[in-house]
């Protein structure tokens, strides 16, 4: 499941773009790419994504501000913060706004391959949850209208 | 068509012409009836759609043509005709003036044309006059009289239906035929005259005779006026009324008796004839003028026509008896005419019968006598009046005959003559007459003057000597008038005054007046007299000659003695003293009553003191001045009642003049000793000298017995001295109370006068027995009053104005003296005060110590007449330092130390609350305050003064009340002594004034100079110690200073050098910090990179590749964290504190740190004390000093870790046994980026370097190479936080990098 999850890289670092693409897709993601906030925004309306991967300084808006966005429009899409050095503030900030998970800079890229993964199966157990849940309720309210049949004979 | 477009043009203007006309305007065809045109006011009549109806319809409001139209008298023949007509419109109410006319109308035809125009004004005028001319005629026809008109050339006009009536002819006999055919041809001569006049516009009544039908004649009454016709007299309008039958009955009357008619009318006296009706019918002219109307106006009316209500009646009353009765009657009548005067009638009335003896009328005759009666009325009061003046005269009156006797005599001229008035009547006024006076009046001599004034009132005054029944004889002053009376015969009236007594006084006065004007002159000598002496001798000069006395003498009083002093007569000369005390000698009792003593007799008079002589009658004259008894004269004779009541007055005379000369010889002596005694208490020196003087002058100069001199001393006022006593008299009495003459003098400044001192409650007995009269004069200049002269008398009234007088002038000599006095006084005490002002100025200023110059102060200020001196210094807070006294005992000294006020009680006695006790810089507190008393004295200020002493703040005073004059002992006062900034630097008080007065401004003016004095002195001290002290401590100081300064700038060197470096560091930090973080990104991508490298080359197998790999990651890592210390070392230093302890440090920082196998720990550390800190930052320092430990012992060695509680801190020790360090590497160790390894640890210490002070600890290194390295640090067990220390320098360090990479 996770080789055909689609990632969108925001970062204005246009090595960190290339190299995090090529090590990404080769892991089997399907990655795109963002250069400013503004961008970002774009492809997340225009397209899918199952995860962003977002600097947390960009030239045209700061990337917290862009998670605050991001978090109206593609909720479900996680949103991984990259800091270059993390403060308990900006941390806070960051998850308060939005952010699944952040990574430091340099990143060990094994850690950041481990933290996507964490997130993309976090995205699918969601999704299989909430699916259950539709199902539960369902169920429940079939059975809730049959006992209201029996009841409903029983006079 | 030009023709008819014209025509509509004419048409059209005629309309807008007709439509302007008030007039009712309409046009209608003759033949149809139709109408044309109406114009807008017939529309507002009639309706606007009348044009095409009928006119008869529209106006008139037929169905067919009115039959008075009047088409008739406009067509046919008629055209070109105009008619008028008047038409009533009942519709409106109203008159319309029709104005009818065929014009030639469009067509070719001629239609009617109406316009009406509303006349009712008009209409309504006429009938009105239609109206009146009738009723006018009426008028006319109707009337009574004739009425008829003439015309100018005497036609008659016209004549009323009454002319018919009253002549028989008819009108249209006589109309047209002149009208002097109908007059009696008697009377046409008056009533062509007549006619005349009223042509001429002057008209009037006359009455003529007309022929009747019948041939009679009737009399007529013709009132006319002219007839006016356009302005111009054409004629007579006349009214005539039949009076024939009044005229008959006139005429008849007239005929009965034309004489007695004239006769009647001949009588001056009123004549009336009245019938029984009363009315009037016949009077005379008399009556006429009594009411003033003619006859014929008076003729056949009642008296109630004619006169005033209230005459008529008294008329009718009298007629009513006359007519009844048929007797005559006479009564007397009045009449008031308008101005108010009456007359007066004697009226007489008959009554007429006629034939038959029928009363028929009264014939009255009224005499007026008016005049008569005013005369009888003034002839009775003349007379009554010419009696009551005759018999009630004071003067004789007597009225003499021709023949010289006495026709009159009232009561007065009998009593004068001694007859009595029978007696008197009937003789020749001669007879009374003394012979001497007979003389004046021989018979030949009064006929002749009779004769001469014939007819004439003549009168003389004669003075007659009488010869009085009794054969005195009188004088008499008679005032003889002559007059003559109706019958030519002389009357003498003669007014007699009986002046006998007069006469005889007037010679007693004449003489009296020579003596007296003899006095006067000698009393012109008197008061020229130089000596008492003189006047002695002059007075008995006059005594003698000009009086004439034989025996005189004079005596003089002396105090209680009356003592003769000359003496003219007296066979021998001899001495004289008798005291007044005592109920001896004539002389005396004239003394005491203060009245002449007349002893006719002096046998009977027990107080005569016997002469030689013998002496019969005694006259004693008291010689007073006001009610003063200066001495007495005094006159005596051998005979019987031998002096007069002249005697007495001229004696009066003589004494008043003598005793005027004595008084004023006196005064002038007086007035002498008393300028002597001026002069002389000029150079008196004291006071008491003064009042010696003074007290002596008033009992020699102005010889008063007890005299007493009393000097005003604060409020009291003190007896000085007094002389007359047998023993001396202490004596002081308060101004405000009510005893004592002497302090009424004082407050009321002026003399006061007490003639009865027992009816005096102010009086106070100072113990003289009998004193009976008291006057106090005030010692005033201007008007301050310094004391009082008093003198005192046994006698009751003693005293007078004069002596008040000399008393004022002494009073008045004896303030300026003492106000000398005072001010010799003032001056010497000031020269003295001034003197020692210099002296002790002077001796002030060779003092040095300041301690003694303020008691020179002291001392100086005592002489200026304070006893008790006293000087405190005192501290800023006012409170005494150090006392200086003078004139104070041991006792009060103490005394004073125990009560001296703190600082805070002065403070408020400067305050303002204390304004208004001072005087200048002084502050006087009177004890007499009652806010004082309880405030400053510190008692209740009902409290008496002996009991209020022992409780009072203050050093109570020795002396007493009794010594001071308006100072009391407990009075305070006290300055300030200030520097010239104001601050007070010490309290001056003084008190018991020499002089026991009040301080003025003027008395403390010169002290004033002490105050500042003083202040400087204290000021000067104060600063002198403190200069001294400061010079001390300076010299200690001065000492130190030099190695104060070098250490001072070594430390600021330091300072300075620190700052320099902490600066750069920040610098440098700053920059490192923005370097280190922009390299991350091209470390991130490297190491990106190199992962990927290292996935894809793995399958290749090459060894060295991978080790190469190897090294990249493992330098981007050590880059890493060389980037993290410099961001962390540039970072602010926020400590996140909790509870931890040193093991769990310790072991936390070597649970990081990989240690060497041939290094071994010794671990030392202790669970305890517990410790808050920031244990991630305490990880890292210790991490850091292990790994450097580690890194100092490449070769292996120990790893000693120590931790110890040090009071509130912990001490960890980490040593190594390791190379060591030399000192240079020591003193650059703290230093970013120093260090001594290749590989370096950059930050490290500086970061435990900062986290440790961060947390208020301390960090060391001791070393020595070779020796291995021991780090101690030294944390508290609570960290002080230190704000803003290190609080640093780059605090938005991304945002900044941000930046820059923006750009």
């Amino acid at each position: 499941m996770g080789e055909n999850a689609r990632i969108l890289i925001v970062d204005d670092d246009e090595n960190i773009r290339k190299v995090l693409t090529m090590i990404l897709e080769d892991e089997g993601y399907k990655v795109d790419q963002a250069e400013t906030a503004k961008q970002a925004i774009e492809k997340t309306r225009k397209n899918f994504y199952n995860l962003a991967l977002i600097d947390i300084r960009l030239p045209d808006m700061e990337g917290i501000e862009l998670l605050t966005k991001m978090k109206d429009t593609v909720p479900r899409m996680r949103k991984i913060i990259i800091t270059g050095y993390p403060t308990l503030q900006n941390a806070i900030e960051a998850v308060n706004r939005g952010a699944d998970a952040y990574i430091l800079k340099p990143f060990d890229v094994n850690k950041v391959l481990a933290t996507i993964k964490e997130q993309l199966r976090k995205q699918e157990e969601e999704r299989r949850y909430s699916q259950e849940k539709v199902a539960e309720f369902i169920e429940t309210r079939v059975r809730e209208l049959e006992a209201e049949k029996i009841t409903q004979k029983r006079p | 068509m030009a023709d008819e477009e014209e025509l509509a043009h004419v048409l059209k203007k005629l309309h807008m012409l007709f439509d302007g006309l008030e007039d009712l305007v309409y046009v209608a065809d003759p033949q149809t009836y139709e109408i044309l045109f109406a114009n807008d006011k017939f529309k507002e009549l009639f309706g606007a759609e009348v044009v095409g109806r009928k006119c008869y319809e529209v106006i008139h409001g037929r169905k067919a043509p009115c039959p008075f139209c009047t088409n008739k008298y406009i067509f046919g023949e008629n055209i070109g005709k105009t008619h008028l007509w008047e038409y009533y419109c009942k519709k409106k109410g109203r008159w319309y003036k029709c104005i009818d006319r065929a014009i030639s109308w469009p067509g070719n035809k001629y239609v009617r044309f109406e316009m009406a125009v509303d006349i009712t004004s008009h209409k309504e005028t006429e009938r009105a006059l239609a109206e009146s001319e009738r009723r006018y005629r009426n008028l006319v026809e109707a009337a009574p009289d004739v009425i008829y008109t003439i015309s100018s050339d005497g036609k008659i006009v016209s004549l009323n239906p009454a002319f018919e009536r009253i002549t028989g002819w008819k009108c249209e006999e006589w109309v047209g035929k002149p009208f002097v055919e109908i007059i009696h041809p008697d009377d046409v001569f008056e009533a062509v005259e007549n006619f005349r006049k009223t042509l001429a516009g002057k008209p009037e009544p006359v009455e003529l005779r007309i022929r009747a039908k019948s041939g009679e004649y009737l009399v007529g009454e013709f009132i006319s006026v002219p007839l006016i016709e356009n302005g111009e007299i054409v004629g007579e309008l006349g009214i005539a009324r039949d009076v024939t039958s009044r005229r008959k009955y006139e005429e008849e009357l007239q005929n009965v008796s034309t004489t007695l008619r004239a006769l009647v009318q001949a009588i001056p006296d009123i004549v009336y004839f009245k019938d029984v009706e009363g009315r009037n019918l016949i009077v005379n002219s008399a009556f006429e003028k009594l009411v003033g109307l003619k006859a014929s106006e008076i003729v056949g009316k009642r008296d109630e026509e004619i006169f005033p209500r209230d005459l008529a009646e008294q008329c009718r009353k009298s007629d009513e008896i006359v007519l009844r009765n048929g007797v005559a009657v006479r009564v007397e009548e009045y009449t008031v005419n308008e101005k108010g005067e009456k007359r007066f009638f004697d009226t007489i009335k008959v009554p007429v019968f006629d034939k038959e003896g029928k009363v028929v009328g009264l014939i009255g005759v009224s005499r007026d006598i008016t005049e008569r009666k005013l005369i009888e009325e003034k002839l009775r009061e003349r007379e009554e009046f010419f009696r009551s003046v005759v018999e009630n005269s004071h003067d004789g009156i007597a009225i003499v005959d021709e023949n010289f006797r006495v026709a009159y005599s009232n009561n007065v001229l009998a009593e004068i003559l001694g007859y009595s008035k029978d007696e008197i009547t009937g003789q020749d006024f001669r007879v009374f007459l003394a012979e001497e006076s007979k003389s004046l009046f021989a018979t030949d001599k009064l006929r002749e003057q009779a004769k001469q004034h014939k007819g004439q009132v003549f009168s003389s005054t004669y003075e007659l000597k009488i010869k009085r029944k009794n054969g005195e004889e009188g004088i008499i002053e008679v005032k003889a008038t002559t007059l003559w009376d109706a019958h030519g015969k002389m009357r003498t009236i003669a007014q007699v005054l009986d002046v006998t007594q007069r006469k005889k006084l007037e010679e007693e006065r004449k003489i009296f007046e020579a003596r007296l004007s003899e006095l006067n002159k000698h009393a012109q000598k008197l008061n020229k007299a130089r000596s008492l002496k003189e006047i002695y001798r002059l007075t008995l000069d006059a005594m003698e000659k000009t009086l004439g006395f034989e025996y005189a003498s004079l005596l003089m009083v002396e105090e209680n003695v009356l003592r003769l002093v000359a003496h003219r007569g007296y066979s021998k000369i001899f001495s004289l003293k008798l005291s007044i005390d005592e109920d001896k000698g004539i002389t005396v009792r004239a003394v005491r009553t203060g009245r002449a003593v007349y002893v006719p007799d002096v046998r009977k008079d027990p107080a005569y003191v016997k002469g030689g002589e013998r002496i019969l009658s005694e006259l004693a004259v008291p010689m007073k001045v006001g009610k003063k008894v200066l001495g007495v004269l005094n006159v005596e004779s051998q005979r019987l009642d031998a002096f007069g009541e002249d005697d007495k007055k001229l004696l009066e005379v003589l004494a008043s003049h003598a005793a005027i000369a004595i008084s004023n010889l006196k005064r002038q002596e007086k007035l002498a000793a008393l300028n002597a005694y001026g002069r002389k208490l000029g150079k008196a020196k004291s006071v008491e000298e003064v009042c010696k003087q003074t007290l002596n002058a008033m009992q020699k100069i102005l010889g008063f017995k007890y005299v007493d001199f009393f000097i005003v001393a604060g409020k009291k006022l003190r007896l000085i001295n007094s002389l007359g006593l047998s023993r001396p008299l202490k004596l002081v009495l308060p101004l405000d109370g009510e005893k004592g003459i002497t302090v009424r003098a004082v407050r009321s400044g002026r003399a006061v006068y007490v003639p009865d001192v027992r009816k005096d409650p102010a009086y106070v007995d100072a113990g003289i027995s009998g004193i009976l009269s008291e006057l106090a004069v005030p010692i005033k200049l201007g008007d301050r009053v310094l004391g009082v002269l008093n003198v005192e008398s046994e006698r009751l009234d003693a005293f007078d104005d004069e002596d008040r007088r000399f008393l004022e002038i002494m009073a008045s000599h004896v303030a300026i003296a003492i106000t000398n006095i005072e001010r010799t006084q003032s001056l010497a005490a000031m020269t003295k005060k001034l003197e020692n002002l210099l002296i002790g100025s002077a001796k002030i200023m060779t003092i040095k110590d300041a301690h003694k110059r303020i008691r020179k102060i002291a001392e100086v200020i005592q002489k200026f007449g304070w006893r008790r001196v006293v000087i405190g210094r005192v501290d800023e807070n006012l409170n005494r330092k150090e006392l200086i006294t003078v004139g104070l005992t041991r006792e009060e000294i103490k005394l004073l130390r125990e009560r001296q006020a703190p600082g805070h009680v002065w403070r408020e006695r400067f305050s303002p609350a204390f304004d208004r006790f001072k005087i200048g810089e002084f502050y006087y507190i009177p004890w007499a305050d009652p806010w004082a008393r309880e405030h400053v004295f510190g008692v209740p200020p009902d409290m008496p003064t002996e009991e209020a002493i022992k409780h009072m703040r203050t050093v109570p005073s020795r002396l007493s009340e009794e010594n001071m004059v308006d100072w009391h002992p407990q009075d305070l006062l006290y300055a300030p002594l200030r520097t010239p900034e104001g601050k007070i630097v010490g309290i001056l008080s003084m008190d018991d004034p020499v002089d026991g007065r009040k301080p003025t401004k003027e008395s403390l003016m010169p002290l004033e100079i002490f105050l500042h004095l003083a202040a400087v002195i204290i000021e000067n001290a104060d600063l002198m110690e403190s200069l001294e002290k400061a010079r001390k401590e300076l010299e200690i100081y001065a000492n130190q200073l030099e190695e104060k300064v070098e250490e001072r700038t070594r430390e600021l060197k330091e300072m300075h050098d620190k700052l320099l470096k902490a600066q750069r560091l920040a610098v440098i930090g700053e920059l490192a910090g923005m370097v280190g973080h922009d390299l991350r990104n091209p470390l991130t991508s490297i190491a990106g990179a190199a992962y990927y490298l290292k996935r894809r080359l793995s399958q290749l197998g090459d060894e060295r590749i991978m080790e190469m790999l190897d090294l990249i990651e493992k330098n981007i890592a050590y880059s890493n964290k060389i980037i993290n210390d410099l961001l962390d070392y540039s970072r602010e230093v926020k400590l996140d504190i909790t509870e931890t302890n040193p093991e769990n440090v310790v072991n936390e920082a070597l649970a990081v740190v990989e240690i060497p196998s041939n290094i071994k720990v010794v671990k030392l550390v202790d669970k305890k004390p517990k410790m808050k800190a920031d244990s991630e930052k305490l990880k890292r320092i210790f991490v850091n000093l292990i790994r450097n430990a580690v890194d100092a012992m490449p070769k292996g060695g120990t790893l000693t870790i120590k931790s110890m509680k040090k009071g509130d801190s912990v001490v960890f020790t980490v040593s190594d046994t390791g190379v060591g360090m030399t000192k240079e590497v020591m003193e650059k160790l703290w230093t970013p980026l120093f260090t001594t390894k290749a590989k370096g640890m950059g930050f490290g210490l500086a970061i435990c370097k900062r986290f440790v002070e961060a947390h208020g600890g301390t960090i060391t290194v001791e070393s020595a190479p070779g020796k291995g390295t021991t780090f101690t640090v030294t944390l508290p067990l609570e960290p002080k936080m230190e704000e803003g220390g290190e609080n640093v320098w780059v605090k938005t360090l991304e945002s900044s990098l941000w930046t820059t990479t923006k750009t």
